[in-house]
């Protein structure tokens, strides 16, 4: 019997432990939300190209569940993620104008 | 004997009750791990926003050429994407151009590019008072008075040596960044030589540079972003 009420104690340990884990990564996800915005913001003061915006992105957002859109003007926006943030990048000389979309979260 | 085996039975219901209340105990707990959250996401505003903006107004300084028209078709883009994609723009209520405030002392020469927009953030609907996002670009050419010739192929050119202090600084409520961009000449001619973050050494051909005044020149580098900086030098009259 004293095994048993072990056993019993065990398992309700080990499922907390869980569900606090599983709380816990649901909560750094959310957060992430917001170090997309800060990145975005970060890489957008230091890089002037779709592509050392995405470089810079992937440096800030290191470790963290997160995906990078580049679109064209019109082209559809189909996140993963929950919580996007966008910014728009032109170049007046080219006339290139790209959409670079984070996208992080739960 | 009775009273020990009634003794034991109460035992045995006791703890029977034990593992009863932590067997519901788990499975609630169990419910409760595969439950998912619903958390209300609020969006952060603020840091993109003002950068967003920055990167315009670097945009409509790289033509060369920047005006109030410029600016406001760049920001009638963003307006326009930002019904699409979630750039979550502020309310831009001014835009202006501030171009070429120059600031000359015996020896050196400053020009300063502005930008400046004027948004409408939360607090504004508080304070009535717009929040502001400025952008200035300065370029100070001291020249150090040393000349030198360059040959490229068939071709001599009077080098002029100027100091150069090149800055982007950035302000609005969210923050305040100065930047020191890396320079780099458009014709391979230039000499170009970072002396501290930034400092720089400019050898100007002369002979590639424009007059613009009375023994005055400039000649044009570009910073990493496009923009044109202006290296004006003057050089004495030969006599």
């Amino acid at each position: 019997m004293r095994h048993l009420e072990a056993a019993a104690i065990g398992l309700v340990f080990a499922i907390a432990s869980a569900y606090m884990v599983a709380l816990t990564a649901r909560q750094g996800a959310g957060a992430s939300g917001v170090g997309a915005q800060r990145a975005l913001a970060w890489a957008l003061l230091n890089a002037q190209s779709p592509e050392n915006v995405t470089r810079l992105v992937s440096i800030a957002l290191n470790g963290t569940s997160y995906e990078v859109h580049v679109l064209n003007p019109g082209e559809p926006l189909e996140p993963g993620h929950s919580v996007c943030y966008g910014a728009v990048l032109v170049n007046l000389t080219s006339g290139v104008e790209k959409i670079i979309v984070v996208c992080a979260g739960p | 004997m009775v009273a020990l085996r009634r003794g034991t039975a109460e035992r045995r219901r006791g703890q029977l009750a034990l593992i009863g209340v932590i067997v519901l105990a788990s499975t609630l707990i169990a419910l409760l791990s595969a439950y998912s959250l619903q958390p209300k996401i609020t969006y952060e505003r603020g840091h993109l926003q003002a950068a967003q903006l920055v990167h315009l107004a670097r945009a409509c300084m790289a033509t060369g050429s920047c005006n109030d028209a410029k600016l406001k078709a760049l920001v009638d883009i963003l307006s326009w994407l930002n019904q699409t994609y979630p750039t979550r723009m502020y309310n831009i209520s001014e835009k202006r151009v501030l171009n070429l405030l120059l600031n000359s002392s015996s020896t050196s020469v400053t020009v300063t590019n502005a930008t400046v927009f004027r948004i409408k953030t939360l607090q504004t609907e508080f304070t009535n008072n717009p929040e502001e996002v400025r952008i200035t670009v300065t370029t100070a050419s001291e020249p150090t008075g040393r000349r030198y010739s360059k040959q490229l192929g068939d071709r001599v050119y009077t080098m002029v040596e100027v100091k150069v202090t090149y800055t982007h600084s950035y302000s609005s409520p969210f923050f305040n960044v100065t930047l020191c961009p890396s320079l780099r000449t458009t014709d391979g001619v230039a000499d170009l030589k970072r002396l501290g973050k930034c400092d720089w050494l400019v050898g100007a051909p002369l002979e590639l540079s424009k007059p613009v005044g009375a023994n005055r020149y400039r000649y044009d580098v570009r910073d990493e972003f496009g923009i044109p900086v202006p290296v004006l030098f003057t050089v004495p009259p030969k006599g």
